[in-house]
């Protein structure tokens, strides 16, 4: 009569140890903390291995410091840029991510990278860990860039210290040749922003990334002077400042620089009329825009803006850039083409 | 016994003498501000070279002025003017004949979800990265097909009452924002979602004149489809029972009529997203100054619609530096002159 | 026979239930047609398949010896002209030009009304009396007043064959009886005329045809001096009626009696 009872209960016994056994604890050999750009101190494990990325911006940072290797979900824009092909095959392999918690929860990344804040409080939230590393010019892009070499340790911190370094090191040799210009012999600067054909006058808003390089680069900014908040400037306004340069960035850069000349409505403008009308570089990334090659655009920004007063082989630096940080070695041709605004063999987005 | 007719019919003629008056007014009104248009802008040309500038293709006179500003007149402000025309008038006639043939005052171009399915068609074009001229032809596809939706929904029916095309539309305009809130939840938040949204929101910004060339027939065409059948609207907004026993088709001049106004409406939707309020408020304003007859109100509503809406672009594009988007300001301005108006009439509100 | 009916038949689609079934008469120029019947008989719809707003099931309606299915809206119209028991207006048209929409059957797809068009209508406003309404409102006017302006409209539209849906149902006492003698006047004129109505009394001064609708959908057609009788209208109605004779008035009268 108790030998029942007693097999019943070992049963019961032998089960609750093997789904103990089963239960996934969750807490990894060691964790650490780091610090986002909200302020918010996030748990991530020590090391890490898979990345899940949301933002095209931050996703070709990693892809320039050499870590493409890590990601788990990119973004649709980073996977047609002909650059991440060459950088790294597999980010055809690598599938879109979404911010989809239950799915995130499935992969279950080691790192999560949002742009948005809010985005990155609900993921974790749900007990996952998401940083928020939103940056918008010189000086977060510093403070972005250090905290994702922090994550990935190693050789990263080296490379986010070595990009602050070179930032600063461009701005300076730039402002050598070009700090001194008088404000009113400064020329106004017109940035055409081409991620996709929306017309002459997409544009960015002042208090921008684009303000800091032309600034840097002695020009005035347009849209400082329409003191535009928006992203979109009104054709009147952008004609009655009578640009002096014109810089058209993003895929569509050729399509836009086509439509421009043809545009009878700016024959008479001096960008035109002095053919100071330049498509800008476009590799892992728009170069004017948050990518790591911003640094560069420093120097080509000069280049094209006071073409009399700074000089530089823009190849040459490139090449070096490419090989500190990225680690591959291009060709000259490559090089050409980048800076012309095509892929490494030439090819062309529109 | 004839006498007293004879003076009765001389009531008949006061009336028109006085709409021939108001119709002469409201065309000088038309070119004042067309030719208002044409010289006011953020780009400012002095009054007497814009006079000239306009004169100059008529008549030989030495240019005065810059390449540029002949170019503001005739490649930005022009297209935008006479697509402005074209679009109010349009929209006012599709409300006004919509508001007869549905016996109901409240009833607007949209009625039949024209506006959502050109919506739903710029919104894929804009997914899938296409450039400008596909996404005004999947505009217009996409407000054709909603329609031809709502209208087969009757059919099969079997009930091809009036009652039941407005209820098909609103199932239909439901359906419709319910699939333009799954395009936009794919949508990329950077880029393609702004894209979409701001399309929406309607703006003459990116007119050209040969955006016009392909778009202003179908205006043209339609609309004078629809004032051919000026009579037979009034007798239409007796009520469907009524119209036939008057011996009108009813069911093959409705469907003439709903084709021209999804036409009407899908073209200006294409050329410049939604634009609410214009269609429902002017053939009111309309019936206020000249009458219910559609004889007279047709003619009257074209102009009152197109001079409104080229007063509204005026405020879009000068007003601050960031166009203002067109349906914006026809709703602050539509909603509460819809609400002056209604004040106005409340005796023959019941 | 001006217009004949010939064993109609209807049911509401997807119903089973006839309405009524096998109605046959016919009626000429001068003549006038009472079509009595309780409520919910189907009295407006015997009405509305004779002006070719419903489509019959069984049965044909034959004008000038032309089946109205054979023809179109606007042939049918230049032949009979229908009133409604109620317009809601939407709009605030003129009484002239509410009229002269009358003359639509006539008016080619896109044209307007011609001086020609106008006269009609002037001439169909005399005609009833009503000529001091001309330029006003018709949603100022009263609803009586409004019924004669539809009138008018049905006279602008020259038909042969009137159909009316109880004329008398909106109107005051003293406007039923001038309605009905304004019935009258028209059939006089030489219009056919057809209307449906509760009032025996009316029928009676009409002195003319009837048409008995039950609630069976059974038609009895004859004149209205053979047909009515105490026994058929107390049935019609489930009420107690006499008819009477009165001496002043020259005719009987329809009276219910014992509470």
């Amino acid at each position: 009569m108790k030998k029942p009872l007693i097999l019943l209960v070992s049963l019961v016994l032998m089960l609750a140890v093997s789904a103990a056994g089963c239960i996934d604890v969750g807490q990894p050999a060691s964790n650490r903390t780091i610090t986002d750009m909200t302020g918010a101190e996030v748990v991530i494990p020590a090391e890490i291995h898979t990345v899940v990325n949301l933002w095209p911006a931050s996703n070709s940072v990693m892809l320039c410091m050499g870590a493409g290797d890590k990601l788990v979900g990119t973004t649709a824009f980073t996977k047609k840029l002909f650059w991440s092909q060459k950088v790294y095959p597999g980010i055809v392999d690598v599938p879109v991510a979404t911010d989809n918690v239950e799915e995130l929860l499935t992969l279950s990344p080691d790192l999560i990278i949002t742009p948005q804040q809010k985005t990155a409080e609900t993921l974790r939230a749900a007990g996952l860990p998401a940083i928020c590393l939103m940056f918008s010019d010189y000086d977060t892009m510093k403070q972005a860039f250090t905290i994702l070499g922090q994550a990935f340790g190693g050789e990263y911190i080296e490379k986010a210290a070595k990009w602050s370094d070179l930032v600063d090191q461009n701005t300076a040799r730039v402002q050598a040749a070009v700090g001194s210009i008088p404000e009113d012999k400064k020329p106004v600067v017109y940035y055409i922003q081409g991620q996709s054909n929306q017309g002459l006058y997409a544009t960015f808003s002042a208090n921008s990334i684009m303000e800091d390089w032309t600034e840097v680069s002695g020009g005035i900014f347009a849209s400082t002077l329409l003191n535009l908040s928006g992203t979109t400037a009104s054709a009147e306004d952008v004609l009655a400042l009578n640009p002096d340069v014109v810089i058209i960035g993003g895929p569509a850069q050729h399509e836009l620089y086509e439509e421009l000349m043809a545009a009878e409505e700016w024959k008479g403008i001096n960008a035109v009329k002095n053919g100071r009308v330049y498509t800008n570089p476009n590799g892992l990334f728009p170069w004017e825009r948050f990518g790591m090659e911003s640094a560069l655009q420093i120097l080509f920004a000069a280049s094209v803006i006071h073409p009399d007063l700074f000089q530089v082989d823009m190849v040459s630096e490139v090449q070096d850039f490419y090989k500190e940080f990225v680690g591959i070695e291009l060709t000259k041709e490559e090089a050409q083409n980048m800076i012309k605004g095509y892929g490494p063999k030439g090819e062309d987005y529109t | 016994m004839r006498s007293d007719i004879a003076g009765k019919i001389s009531g008949r003629a006061a009336s028109s003498a006085k709409y021939r008056m108001i119709m002469v007014c409201l065309v000088i009104l038309l070119i004042g501000i067309f030719f208002l248009s044409l010289t006011v802008g953020r780009y400012s040309i002095p009054f007497f070279d814009s006079i000239a500038i306009l004169l100059a293709r008529v008549f030989p006179i030495e240019p005065a002025w810059t390449q540029t500003m002949e170019a503001v007149i005739f490649n930005l402000r022009l297209p935008r003017t006479i697509a402005a025309v074209l679009i109010g008038g349009g929209l006012a006639l599709s409300g006004a004949a919509y508001q007869s043939m549905f016996k109901n005052p409240l009833v607007s171009p949209d009625l039949l979800g024209v506006s959502s399915g050109a919506c739903i068609g710029a919104s894929l074009a804009i997914l899938y990265s296409m450039g400008p001229v596909i996404i005004q032809i999947w505009a217009f596809i996409g407000g054709i097909i909603a329609v031809s939706i709502t209208v087969a929904v009757p059919r099969l029916m079997h009930n091809s009452s009036t009652l039941m095309l407005v209820l098909s539309g609103v199932i239909v305009g439901g359906l419709m924002s319910s699939i333009m809130g799954v395009i936009k939840y794919t949508a990329d938040a950077d880029t393609a979602l702004a894209e979409m949204v701001y399309w929406a929101m309607g703006s003459l910004a990116d007119v050209k004149m040969i955006d016009l060339y392909y778009i202003a027939p179908c205006i043209l065409a339609a609309g004078f489809v629809l004032l051919l059948f000026r009579y037979r609207l009034n007798v239409l907004s007796l009520g469907e029972e009524e119209a036939k026993t008057l011996g009108v088709d009813v069911r093959n001049v409705r469907r003439i009529i709903i084709v021209c106004a999804t036409l009407l409406t899908a073209s200006a939707v294409c050329l410049a997203g939604t634009i609410g309020w214009v269609g429902l408020v002017i053939p009111h304003l309309g019936r206020m100054l000249v009458g219910p007859d559609n004889r007279k109100l047709l003619p009257a509503a074209v102009i009152l619609g197109a001079v409104f809406m080229v007063m509204i672009d005026i405020t879009a594009r000068c007003l601050t530096s960031a166009e203002l988007p067109l349906s914006i300001i026809t709703g602050l301005i539509g909603a509460p002159f819809y609400f002056y108006l209604l004040i106005r009439q409340r005796a023959s509100i019941t | 026979m001006k217009l004949e009916v010939r064993d109609l038949g209807f049911h509401y689609p997807k119903q089973e239930r006839m309405i009524f079934s096998d109605v046959s008469f016919g009626i000429d120029k001068g003549e006038v047609i009472s079509i009595l019947g309780t409520n919910g008989a189907g009295k407006s719809t015997l009405l509305n398949c004779m002006a070719n707003l419903y489509r019959p099931i069984r049965g044909e309606i034959l004008i000038d010896g032309r089946n109205l299915r054979d023809m179109r809206s606007k042939e049918v119209a230049k032949y009979i002209g229908y009133v409604p028991q109620v317009h809601n207006p939407a709009y605030a048209y003129s009484v002239l030009d509410f009229v002269v929409m009358g003359r639509t059957p006539y008016i080619g797809m896109f044209q307007t009304p011609k001086e020609g068009d106008y006269s009609a209508a002037e001439e169909a406003l005399r005609c009833i009396g009503i000529t001091h309404l001309i330029d006003k409102p018709y949603t100022e006017i009263s609803g009586g007043e409004r019924q004669m302006v539809t009138i008018a409209r049905v006279l602008a539209q020259q038909p042969d064959v009137i159909l009316l849906d109880e004329p008398t149902a909106h109107l005051d006492y003293g406007n039923q009886i001038r309605m009905t003698r304004l019935v009258r006047k028209l059939a006089d004129s030489g219009y056919a005329v057809i209307l449906t109505t509760h009032m025996p009394d009316h029928v009676i001064m009409l002195q003319d045809k009837v048409g008995i609708l039950d609630h069976d959908g059974r038609f009895t057609f004859g004149k209205a001096e053979d047909i009515l009788s105490d026994s058929l209208l107390s049935n019609l109605y489930s009420v107690d009626l006499k008819l009477v004779y009165i001496d002043e008035a020259k005719r009987d009268t329809c009276v219910p009696f014992a509470y």
